[in-house]
């Protein structure tokens, strides 16, 4: 089966600004100088997500002046906050809150609660990947693989069965240089194999629904902890890749660093000693700016060793969630032609997607991407080209 | 075997069975014997060249790519709690994982070409240039900088930035403010209201080291002898150091200090990181980033011509290698536009009793004052700078500190504050100024205006005759609960015409809406006047400012206004621009204190004349020197937004 690395999804964008206040709406009239600061706003879609996450933890949620919400907190969170209602403050031009309000940002201390707690439980949650229609497309492999000298047939779908299929829900993140973060999700097949890996929260393109269709018995716990255990060697070995480009990038700029250092320490200390070399031979006093040598040594080595903590690499996974899913696949059967040549080549149909998985070349097995006819048989460009 | 010397570098890292991980910083021959020199963890250990020493790496800095012992992964616990929810059969709905993966989302970000900080802030206008110089900082210069913009262009705010994107992102878990003594509690302030940082100022003998994360202090508090071990024992993250230009010496302990920290992250805030020499530039860069511009020598070699401290040769090659530590923004990059300021005075025609009152009041301040000049602790002098203020905004003011006095001399002369706060009653019944005052409003044809007093007695008096002539001005003073502030902002935004506001508590408002502003009273300290002012006169103003000083002649504030408006021409100036003017003439005290000693020491008008005379020179030349660094800086510095060089290159090659 192929292995697919999807682009990261973009995080929700600002939107108009809502509920920020007469102060940010202005007058209208145009500036008198340049332009003037971008009047900060919050994205609507955070407003909405709290408020959903709040009524999902059984919290009352009323408007109160100026855009603000007076929240009635659900008894989890009355325990967790001590505290039976909360007055949450959305806008970022407010300079003072009322008293106990929280001002609810990403980033703020109120939305960093929020998050927080809706973040601590790990999910589990039981899906099906809905068939796309039709299956596939009426070109079948045509679609996938290239052909040359050769003629498809008519694509036969074998009917739709459903598997069982994991998505693990993972978030990485990176410290050394400036840190960064990154999703990722990976659907692993029935094999423990990796069927597909991407950069976002959950995987995207697939209409779904609650529950897991057609698929009777439940997993062991032996089982299920073979499937985390390859989701987590699939991880790793993602995480392995990412951080050698990492590395690759930053090496240069540590070891500049470090070059750096080594050659400023090396010409003090060299001048530290000619300086008192000097000093002794002409009975001098010392000069107060000047550190000893042994001192400038010991300097160099702890400013070298807080470079080298700076740019250590250190990641940390977090996995947040796990999907299983109810997946539909199909068998297609096609046929190449080519004169008296007939091939008759076999693939798995991702029916949630409508999208063919590439054919096995006839010759070596491997998927091929084009096929093409050479000395009277089929076979990739590979086996062709030997 | 016989082992070359070559085989060991200065620089190589050596893994020895006893002491570990080590840095070779010197090879050199002792007795004919080859010997390496060699610091581990903070121990320096002689080691012999013959030996085969296993090297950590190959040049010396770091493991090679790819090879996984450089690197630490961890799994959070989540994951098993996964596994054991799973293995529980509990299902969430679906609906439930979609929202969960949207607060992933909220909760995370990309990487590192977008600030996530920027959505947290409070109250904070967002400027290009200071994004820029913000990421700049972050992934350019690696969390190590001299933020060093012209004044007024909110270095403040960027080193806030930083630091709460630092935190977010968990790189940053323990940070050090150093700030003026006077300024620790606006930082305090600033930090927590705008970026939500919950720091603490540490005072007192124990401190506030290793026990919160997040401290604010004075450079000298942390300095200190009693405390400099135990800041260096907390081992903080990021270090902000504001007014950085107090590190300029190498010599001062400050330097020092500071030096010895070297914190993973630095940020150092200055508008001159040069005053006098160029060895001030040079001691900040290496600061920052030692090597930059190499060892003094090789910097005097490169960039110094002779004797001349001031000038810099190569220049173009200095700034390229500044570009590296330093950040600065100029207001000609930025585009931002002030609206024009039109400053007047309208002089308050003071009556005969007033300004007999005045002179008598005055008279009674300054022989109190050198009355005291000898004893301990010089109980009055507080009280009677305040009084001396309060002459100058209204009698009802001054009436009350004089009553209170009179009750309670407490070693003043008893009778004679008795008779002064009589007459203080008699003269507030009609004050003079009030009567400016409403000509003044009248003159503003309807448009909306702020009343500034420093006294709530004044405001109280103003908010009085403005009422009897049928005004209901809203009023703001630091006594009122946020619901009460709120409501009369509100009321001043809406129908109100008139806002009458004490200075307390009002920073940060947004009253750009209103365009005039009326001093009622002068403070003497000039920042006090620039934050009034700068509360409708910012960023955003999209009207011309006009300002009024109501000012009576013959009196303090007169003298005051002298030299703030036309000696040194204060109302031109843009933000900030005051302070650094102000801090390059470093006074002894304040410039309130100052102003009253000179008044009080002054026998008779000339006396005083020239007294004030020789106040306004010092700053006419700290004015002057501060535009000679800003010129000087303008062609030396590197700025964000502008690569090419300028024409004085060639000029001073």
């Amino acid at each position: 089966m192929a292995t697919t690395t999807r682009t990261s999804k973009t995080r929700p964008r600002a939107g108009a600004p809502k509920g920020t206040g007469r102060a940010a709406a202005g007058n209208g009239r145009a500036p008198l100088g340049g332009p003037r600061g971008v009047a900060p706003a919050l994205p609507p879609e955070w407003r909405q997500f709290v408020g959903r996450w709040l009524e999902a933890t059984g919290s009352v949620l009323s408007e109160a002046a100026r855009g603000d919400w007076e929240v009635e907190l659900g008894a989890p969170l009355q325990r967790r906050w001590r505290r039976q209602r909360v007055r949450l403050v959305f806008d970022p031009l407010r300079p003072t809150l009322p008293r106990g309000a929280w001002f609810t940002a990403p980033g703020s201390v109120g939305g960093r609660k929020i998050l927080q707690a809706a973040l601590e439980e790990p999910l589990v949650t039981r899906r099906t990947a809905l068939a796309h229609v039709p299956g596939v497309g009426d070109e079948g492999l045509a679609a996938i693989c290239r052909v040359r000298g050769l003629k498809w047939g008519v694509a036969r779908l074998g009917p739709v069965r459903y598997e069982r299929r994991i998505s693990f829900h993972a978030v990485a993140t990176r410290w050394g240089g400036l840190p960064w973060q990154e999703p990722w999700v990976v659907l692993v097949g029935p094999e423990g194999e990796l069927l597909e890996a991407a950069n976002a929260q959950d995987l995207g393109e697939v209409r779904v629904r609650d529950g897991l269709y057609q698929i009777g018995a439940g997993l062991t716990s032996e089982e299920r902890a073979a499937w985390m255990g390859s989701a987590r060697a699939h991880l790793d070995r993602l995480l392995d890749e990412r951080e050698q480009e990492w590395e690759r990038a930053v090496n240069r700029l540590r070891d500049d660093e470090l070059e750096r250092l080594g050659a400023f320490y090396a010409a003090r200390i060299e001048e530290e000693e000619e300086r008192v070399r000097r000093r002794s031979s002409n009975g001098e006093e010392g000069d107060l700016e000047q550190g000893d040598d042994v001192s400038l040594k010991l300097e160099w080595e702890r400013r070298a060793a807080e470079v080298r903590s700076r740019w250590a690499l250190r990641t940390e996974v977090r996995l947040w969630g796990l999907t299983e899913w109810s997946w539909p696949v199909a068998d297609l059967e096609q046929e190449l032609r080519a004169g008296a040549v007939h091939v008759r080549l076999k693939s798995r149909v991702d029916v949630a997607r409508g999208v063919p998985a590439p054919p096995a070349c006839p010759t070596c097995g491997h998927p091929a991407e084009m096929l093409v006819r050479s000395r009277g048989s089929v076979g990739c460009v590979k086996c062709a080209e030997r | 075997m016989e082992l070359s010397v070559t085989r060991y570098r200065v620089g190589q890292r050596l893994r020895h069975p006893q002491f570990g991980e080590g840095l070779v910083v010197e090879v050199h021959t002792d007795r004919g014997r080859e010997m390496l020199e060699v610091v581990f963890d903070g121990r320096l250990v002689r080691l012999s060249a013959q030996r085969e020493w296993s090297t950590v790496d190959g040049d010396g800095a770091v493991p090679a790519a790819g090879a996984p012992e450089g690197r630490m992964r961890t799994w959070h616990p989540q994951a098993d709690a996964v596994l054991e929810r799973w293995q529980s059969g509990a299902a969430a709905p679906a609906s439930h994982f979609d929202l969960r993966a949207t607060g992933e989302r909220w909760a995370g970000w990309a990487g590192t070409e977008r600030l996530i900080s920027l959505e947290s802030l409070r109250g904070v206008e967002r400027f290009a240039h200071q994004i820029r110089a913000c990421e700049k900082a972050m992934r350019d210069l690696n969390g190590r900088a001299i933020l060093a913009d012209e004044v007024g262009l909110g270095k403040t705010i960027e080193a806030g930035i930083v630091l709460k994107e630092y935190v977010l992102r968990g790189a940053v878990r323990t940070a050090l403010v150093l700030v003026p003594a006077s300024l620790c509690e606006q930082w305090r302030a600033e930090l927590w209201e705008k970026f939500e940082l919950d720091f603490v100022v540490s005072r007192g003998p124990a401190g506030q080291w290793g026990r919160h994360p997040l401290v604010i202090s004075s450079l000298e508090t942390a300095r200190h002898e009693r405390h400099r071990r135990r800041v260096r024992g907390a081992n903080y993250d990021l270090v902000v150091v504001d007014e950085a230009h107090r590190l300029r010496n190498h010599l001062t302990l400050g330097w020092k200090f500071i030096n010895d920290l070297n914190p993973r992250y630095l940020l150092l805030l200055t508008a001159t990181p040069v005053q006098n020499d160029m060895r001030e530039l040079y001691n900040l860069a290496t600061l920052v980033r030692p090597g930059t511009v190499g060892t003094f020598s090789q910097f005097r070699r490169d960039f110094l011509t002779g004797h001349d401290k001031r000038t810099p040769r190569n220049t173009p090659r200095l700034r390229a290698l500044l570009e590296s530590v330093m950040i600065r923004s100029r207001r000609a990059d930025t585009d931002l536009v002030f609206a024009p300021r039109k400053v007047e005075t309208q002089w308050v025609v003071q009556t005969p009793d007033e300004r007999r009152l005045y002179r008598e009041v005055s008279e009674f301040v300054a022989e109190a004052v050198h009355g005291e000049s000898g004893s301990p602790g010089r109980p009055h002098y507080f009280t009677l700078m305040v009084l001396q203020k309060e002459m100058g905004s209204s009698w009802a003011a001054a009436r009350a500190t004089l009553e209170k006095l009179g009750r309670r001399p407490d070693g003043l002369d008893g009778r004679r504050l008795r008779r002064l706060a009589q007459s203080a009653a008699e003269v507030s019944e009609e004050p003079s100024k009030l009567r400016s005052l409403t000509r003044c409003i009248a003159g503003l044809g309807g448009e909306k205006c702020i009343i500034f007093t420093q006294f709530r007695a004044t405001q109280d008096s103003i908010v009085r005759a403005l009422v009897e002539a049928g005004i209901e001005p809203a009023v703001f003073h630091g006594e009122l609960g946020w619901r009460e502030k709120e409501e009369s902002l509100d009321r001043f935004r809406g129908p109100a015409p008139l806002l009458v506001s004490t200075e307390a508590g009002g920073e940060g408002r947004n009253l750009q809406f209103c365009r005039n502003v009326i001093n009622y009273d002068l403070p003497w300290n000039p920042m006090r006047v620039e934050q009034r002012i700068g509360r409708v006169h910012r960023l955003g103003q999209e009207h011309p400012v006009r300002v009024v000083n109501l000012v009576a002649r013959g009196t303090i504030e007169a003298y005051v206004l002298e030299i703030l408006d036309r000696k040194i021409r204060m109302f031109e100036l843009v933000v900030g621009e005051m302070e650094e003017i102000l801090g390059t003439w470093q006074p002894h005290g304040s410039f309130e204190d100052e102003v009253f000693k000179r008044w009080t020491e002054s026998t008779n008008p000339r006396v005083r004349k020239r007294r004030f005379a020789e106040l306004a020179q010092h700053l006419v030349v700290a004015r002057r020197l501060y535009q000679q660094q800003k010129d000087q800086q303008e062609w030396l510095f590197p700025t964000l937004g502008t690569e090419e060089t300028d024409g004085h290159d060639d000029a001073n090659e």
